[in-house]
């Protein structure tokens, strides 16, 4: 709710008023971090209220009559009873609450889109200011139909899962088809969080078999034994009976960067250094994803760190002859196409 | 320039006109707002040239606080009864205010709350469940990069939680759900928001893009219709009446984005962007485009995966000696690309022409290689 004018204001002050007005108050920090804005932009808004006042005869306050503590972080606010509540939503933030109903139902079964399509239309009647003023523009709901909300089956019921076990502190099973392998393995796993990137879903966890289940090991934020799965490689998944406690302080964003699922996480992989020429022909669609070295004939070189043998073979040969890895990894194209 | 100690902010000319209007039982003339509030009154009490000054800013506000959300209604029942010649205008609390969110608990219906009722603002009773829902969508779409509505989603969030202490928002650390973006997020933002507004007010939008297909920039001008993040990155879905057909345009290709205040365009009916959900590489291209049915073979165990994940349409499954899947195909190159990349465990059966352009593929990575 950033901005200097006076309508985003406005709508500070009409949340800030109710919340300011609850018993005990609240603190202009507080306030701020609610808001996402700075103290000093609260601040200066409960100036605001106190300069009304200034502008004000005596028996012209209207509905609205503040009184309160107003030094210090403490912020207490004696409002009318109407104006300890914040104001309904606005049509922008019913669009937000239809978006993310609709993206829940995506990511997850339960309850059913159909239920969830009813508690929108509820939410919309109830809790929000009415029509637009504009009566040329459509109503959020009409904007944002929820009836193709159907989820991508698949990989809804294994996010379903790996969230309630994350809920309940459960640990999961599931068999693992890892890349280039022929063999589906048995695994299990305290899942901590559901990753999404470069277009793909990862469940993120503990192995508790690499730290022998212990439970000193609970609690422990290192990348020690932590793993990553694909959910579109994960054939089954269970909720396990065995419990396990979410390290608090753990927090995924610490390991994770430049929009890749990539630690040092599997001790079977040494982290490599492959380079790997693009030619001229896809070098700019290379350009956009990595940090490239040019090169004269108009293509460009990239060197990447690999933990994956795989991750780097499956790479080069999605180009089909225009990209060539050097090093290790031309010896590891080789053996890949050997016998195919 | 500090301002006039005289005169009230904008903010506060707003918010004495909310509070003046909130609340009360029966509509009033703009004349009585107009005599009454100080922002107004000044000018309304000296001469004409002045009254039609404040007049006008009263307008000016009434407008911008219908753009804000605030139901201030204008009743001119009156006048069209003959009974006077000016309107009314009021806020009903009702309209304005948030209803206090109860929760039931438990099948019995036991509700907890501390708010008490309030004269004029309803009550909303929602399921532990239903709330839970709602917080959890909503945390959902903050949490995603870039979202250009996260500021009106953190606002809705704030609101349906402000009467349930015990239910936080979302911790800043450590979720369950996190959304690593292939693109700089801050970069996308001003297209973001400009093309919701397009979407939502029915703006053209116009900007400069770098098609990479063509190598090439250009101006382009369409009617937004959605925006889709796929493939963590954000795509702009518009109708481009250029040339005659809906585009995805990726927000982080489009530069010096800004929209036409002057035209509206009108969307077509019952629109819907599920068409374009989910949709491989292979099968993109135009409505009319011809398809080619292309038969592959996975071995096993990627048989497997090809099932769970619904890559093609199955054929025949031999079990542990693999399935035969077909593809419906519009662009033959990503999809060699892709039955390319898993090394083997996959391969072209069929049409002939396409199963030799495919191992002529490999032999040329074979052949750069050796």
């Amino acid at each position: 709710m950033k901005g200097k004018t006076a309508a985003a204001q406005l709508r500070r002050l009409l949340y800030i008023i109710p919340a300011a007005g609850r018993e005990g108050g609240t603190s202009y920090s507080e306030l701020a971090e609610e808001l996402g804005v700075d103290v000093a932009t609260i601040d200066r808004d409960v100036r605001v209220l106190a300069e009304r006042e200034a502008h004000l005869r005596a028996g012209e306050l209207g509905l609205l009559q503040i009184q309160g503590d107003l030094t210090g972080d403490h912020l207490a606010i004696d409002a009318p009873a109407a104006f300890s509540r914040p104001p309904r939503l606005n049509r922008e933030e019913l669009l937000a609450l239809l978006l993310g109903l609709r993206s829940r139902t995506l990511l997850r079964r339960h309850p059913a889109p159909r239920q969830v399509e009813a508690l929108a239309r509820r939410l919309e009647e109830e809790l929000s200011m009415g029509p637009s003023p504009d009566e040329s523009e459509p109503e959020p709901s009409q904007a944002l139909p929820l009836e193709d909300a159907s989820p991508p089956l698949t990989d809804a019921v294994v996010r379903d899962r790996a969230l309630d076990a994350m809920e309940m502190e459960r640990q999961v099973t599931f068999r693992y088809l890892k890349p280039g392998k022929r063999e589906v393995e048995d695994r299990r796993l305290h899942p901590f969080t559901v990753v999404h990137a470069e277009g793909a879903w990862y469940l993120l966890g503990r192995d508790p078999g690499v730290m022998g289940g212990a439970p000193e090991s609970d609690g422990d934020s290192s990348v020690e034994g932590l793993r990553a799965f694909r959910l579109d490689r994960i054939l089954d998944l269970e909720v396990a009976e065995e419990g396990f406690r979410r390290p608090p302080e753990f927090d995924a964003r610490s390991i994770l960067g430049e929009g890749r699922v990539f630690f040092r996480g599997d001790p079977e992989e040494e982290l490599t250094s492959v380079p790997v020429r693009y030619s001229p022909r896809i070098a700019r669609w290379i350009r956009e994803r990595f940090d490239c070295e040019e090169l004269e004939d108009g293509g460009v070189r990239v060197v990447h760190r690999v933990a994956s043998r795989d991750w780097l073979v499956r790479h080069v040969l999605q180009y089909a002859g225009e990209a060539v890895a050097g090093g290790v990894g031309a010896r590891w194209v080789r053996e890949a196409l050997e016998g195919w | 320039m500090s301002p006039n100690p005289r005169t009230p902010s904008k903010t506060a000319r707003l918010l004495n006109l909310v509070s003046f209007l909130a609340g009360r039982r029966y509509p009033v003339t703009g004349e009585e707002i107009l005599s009454k509030l100080p922002s107004y009154r000044e000018g309304w009490v000296q001469g004409d040239s002045k009254r039609k000054s404040a007049q006008r800013k009263f307008e000016r506000d009434k407008e911008e606080l219908l753009m804000l959300g605030v139901p201030l209604r204008v009743d001119d029942s009156r006048i069209r009864a003959g009974l006077g010649e000016h309107a009314h205008y009021r806020i009903e609390d009702g309209d304005l205010f948030l209803p206090v969110i109860r929760l039931l608990e438990g099948d019995e219906g036991e509700r907890s709350s501390r708010q008490a009722t309030l004269p004029g603002v309803g009550v909303v009773t929602l399921t532990a469940d239903e709330l839970s829902v709602a917080v959890d969508g909503l945390s959902q779409v903050v949490g995603l990069p870039s979202f250009p509505l996260r500021s009106q989603a953190r606002s809705a969030l704030r609101k349906l939680t402000f009467d349930q202490p015990l239910t936080q928002p979302p911790e800043e650390s450590g979720p369950r759900i996190l959304h690593l973006p292939g693109f700089d997020p801050f970069a996308v933002q001003g297209v973001l928001e400009l093309a919701t507004r397009g979407v939502l007010e029915r703006r053209v939008l116009h900007f400069r893009y770098y098609s990479i297909g063509r190598d090439s920039e250009g101006l382009r001008s369409v009617h937004p219709r959605g925006l889709l993040y796929q493939g963590s990155r954000w795509y702009v879905v518009a109708w481009e009446p250029a040339s005659e057909g809906e585009r995805l345009f990726r927000a982080d290709r489009i530069e010096e984005a800004e929209l036409d205040e002057t035209e509206r365009f009108t969307p077509p009916e019952e629109y819907s962007m599920g068409h374009l959900k989910d949709r491989d590489a292979w099968e993109l291209g135009e409505e009319d485009d011809p398809q080619t049915e292309v038969r592959v073979h996975f071995r096993w165990p990627l048989s497997l995966l090809a099932r769970r994940n619904g890559w093609g349409e199955e054929l025949r499954d031999d079990g542990e000696r693999g399935a035969e899947r077909v593809f419906r195909v519009r662009s033959s190159g990503p999809l060699l690309r892709w039955v390319l990349s898993h090394a083997g465990e996959v391969w072209i059966v069929g049409p002939e022409g396409l199963a030799e352009e495919f191992e002529e593929l490999r032999d040329r990575v074979r052949a750069v290689h050796s």
